[in-house]
């Protein structure tokens, strides 16, 4: 390759490294991250608030005909998901109760079969609920300041209906 | 004296490796990412598998598609990126190879990343694109016995790798001082790693240690640090021996957050271990004996890599000590001998400076 092609790659890169970063951020504040993009993970957040940690726990609540409800964690109804995908996978797949209607019934019946698969019962209901948890360290411990119940979504299983 | 500008200075004499430097990196590269860095290939079945309702593409090409792709695609995709990276290794039309592991682990990554999470590998396609155009496969390779014209090594690419790190560590640390990482009144560090053990269930090696570590001034400097770090990246990528010294930061920094977080990022290693001197690698390990061909020098290297990333590959994977998730076994002692090779590099600088004060004084 010439230099001179070389150097306008250069200087095409410079200046389309910034405009693609501006175009992320765009589309991030619209929708979410684009991809491909030259980006790294910026983790924004602090979870920090009024010299409390917050911890943004989902759970999968679980409820079966003779048992008491259950919570398990996504990555363990997920089991065969990278664990690093699982809080993405978490806020875009299941954001909202409105979006989750629009779920085919298969989806749902895949749902509920993976959930009578990992807790080995029927399971009658299932529901995704996050909380957000308010702690504080003390002694080397982490305490639970106070909690509450931040979304919970219904997953319907529409064929049963 | 030469008429250069500065900024062809800065393109095409920051960086002056070897064809034979070159190929030792390549070797080096191929394997790693054919033993670790490739996308797991049972997967793919779990993908074509799940409701057509997960699938959740970011904004992009990927939102063309309707649903996850049949898996008989998906694994052709790998099938033809690892010959490609084979290729690479062995030197077999390294340009086209290199370009084509960096566009079929670009599709890959592409629908892996269709699950609502970008993991920010992008590095996985960079390295190869970029790299093709240093003429990497100039030595030791197929390419080398068949090619009619002599390759000539060229250092630029490592300056438009430095540049892409450097812009894409700045966009890591930019976000931080606006969600106010910078403030004394958080210790957001803490909070991460906080949110990591317990919503995460990220809790191998230190983590335990580093969870009950209460210091609101260690864990702001720490805020600080990675701040700094990641934004001053870009400023580095000037000089080579600050991109260097920076490289050296970021293994220091993946290594603790893997050490406490339990996040490895292993992808980016493979951009990192561009930096190393691999002239003086290559001049050390030939240097050994002069009766012995620095072809045979050459092979022997590779096999030796072969059997450690082997031996790494099936320990990482059977749970060998840590989990076979994050981080495994294989990831541990990637990033360990990383900081071993950084710590024995700044212990020789701190060595070289002292003498040269010595010096300097007598």
């Amino acid at each position: 390759m010439k230099p001179n092609t070389i150097r306008k790659i250069f200087i095409a890169l410079i200046i389309f490294l910034p405009v693609q970063y501006g175009i992320v951020g765009i589309v991030s504040h619209f929708q979410s991250e684009p991809w491909p993009a030259f980006v790294f993970p910026g983790f924004k957040n602090v979870f920090v608030f009024d010299d409390l940690f917050v911890l943004n726990q989902v759970y999968f609540e679980i409820e079966g005909e003779e048992v008491e409800p259950v919570r398990i964690r996504p990555r363990h109804m997920f089991y065969d998901m990278p664990v690093s995908k699982i809080n993405g996978f978490m806020r875009k797949v299941f954001p909202d109760q409105d979006h989750i209607n629009n779920f085919d019934s298969s989806t749902t019946n895949w749902l509920y079969q993976r959930a009578s698969e990992v807790t080995q019962q029927d399971v009658e209901l299932l529901n995704i609920v996050r909380v957000r948890e308010f702690t504080r360290l003390q002694d080397g411990e982490l305490k639970t300041d106070s909690s509450h119940v931040d979304q919970t979504i219904e997953l319907r299983r529409l064929a049963y209906e | 004296m030469s008429n250069k500008s500065s900024f062809d200075r800065w393109i095409f004499d920051s960086y002056s490796p070897t064809l034979e430097g070159l190929a030792l990196y390549r070797i080096f590269t191929a394997l790693f990412f054919l033993f670790f860095l490739l996308p797991d290939f049972s997967f793919y079945s779990v993908l074509a598998n799940y409701p057509d309702d997960f699938f959740a593409p970011p904004p992009g090409p990927m939102a063309l598609f309707d649903s996850f792709p049949p898996e008989l695609f998906l694994q052709t995709i790998h099938i033809i990126l690892m010959l490609s990276w084979a290729a690479v290794l062995i030197g077999l039309k390294t340009k086209i190879a290199s370009i084509t592991a960096g566009l079929t682990m670009l599709v890959l990554l592409g629908f892996l990343f269709s699950l609502g999470k970008i993991n920010h590998e992008l590095m996985l396609v960079i390295v190869p694109v970029v790299m093709a155009f240093s003429n990497w496969g100039g030595a030791y390779s197929v390419d080398q016995y068949t090619g009619r014209d002599e390759l000539k090594a060229e250092g630029w690419p490592l300056t438009m790798l430095a540049l892409i790190i450097g812009f894409m560590m700045f966009t890591a640390g930019f976000p931080k001082i606006l969600g106010g990482w910078l403030d004394f009144s958080t210790q957001a560090s803490q909070g991460h790693l906080l949110n990591q053990f317990y919503v995460r269930e990220r809790q191998e090696l230190l983590s335990v240690f580093a969870v009950r570590l209460d210091s609101a001034i260690l864990w702001e400097l720490l805020d600080w640090a990675t701040v700094l770090f990641e934004v001053l990246f870009l400023v580095a990528v000037i000089k080579s021996s600050w991109t260097r010294l920076f490289v050296c930061f970021a293994v220091l920094f993946h290594f603790s957050t893997m050490m406490t977080m339990n996040i490895a990022f292993l992808p980016n290693f493979a951009a990192y271990a561009a930096f190393i001197n691999w002239d003086w690698v290559y001049k050390k390990l030939t240097g050994i004996s002069e009766k012995i061909r620095s072809e045979n020098f050459v092979i022997l290297y590779a096999n030796v890599l072969i059997v450690i990333f082997f031996s790494l590959w099936i320990l990482g994977n059977r749970g060998f000590l840590l989990s076979e998730i994050e981080p495994n076994f294989y990831e541990f002692i990637f990033l360990s001998a990383a900081v071993i090779i950084v710590l024995l590099i700044g212990f020789r600088e701190i060595r070289n400076w002292y003498s040269y004060r010595r010096i300097k004084n007598v």
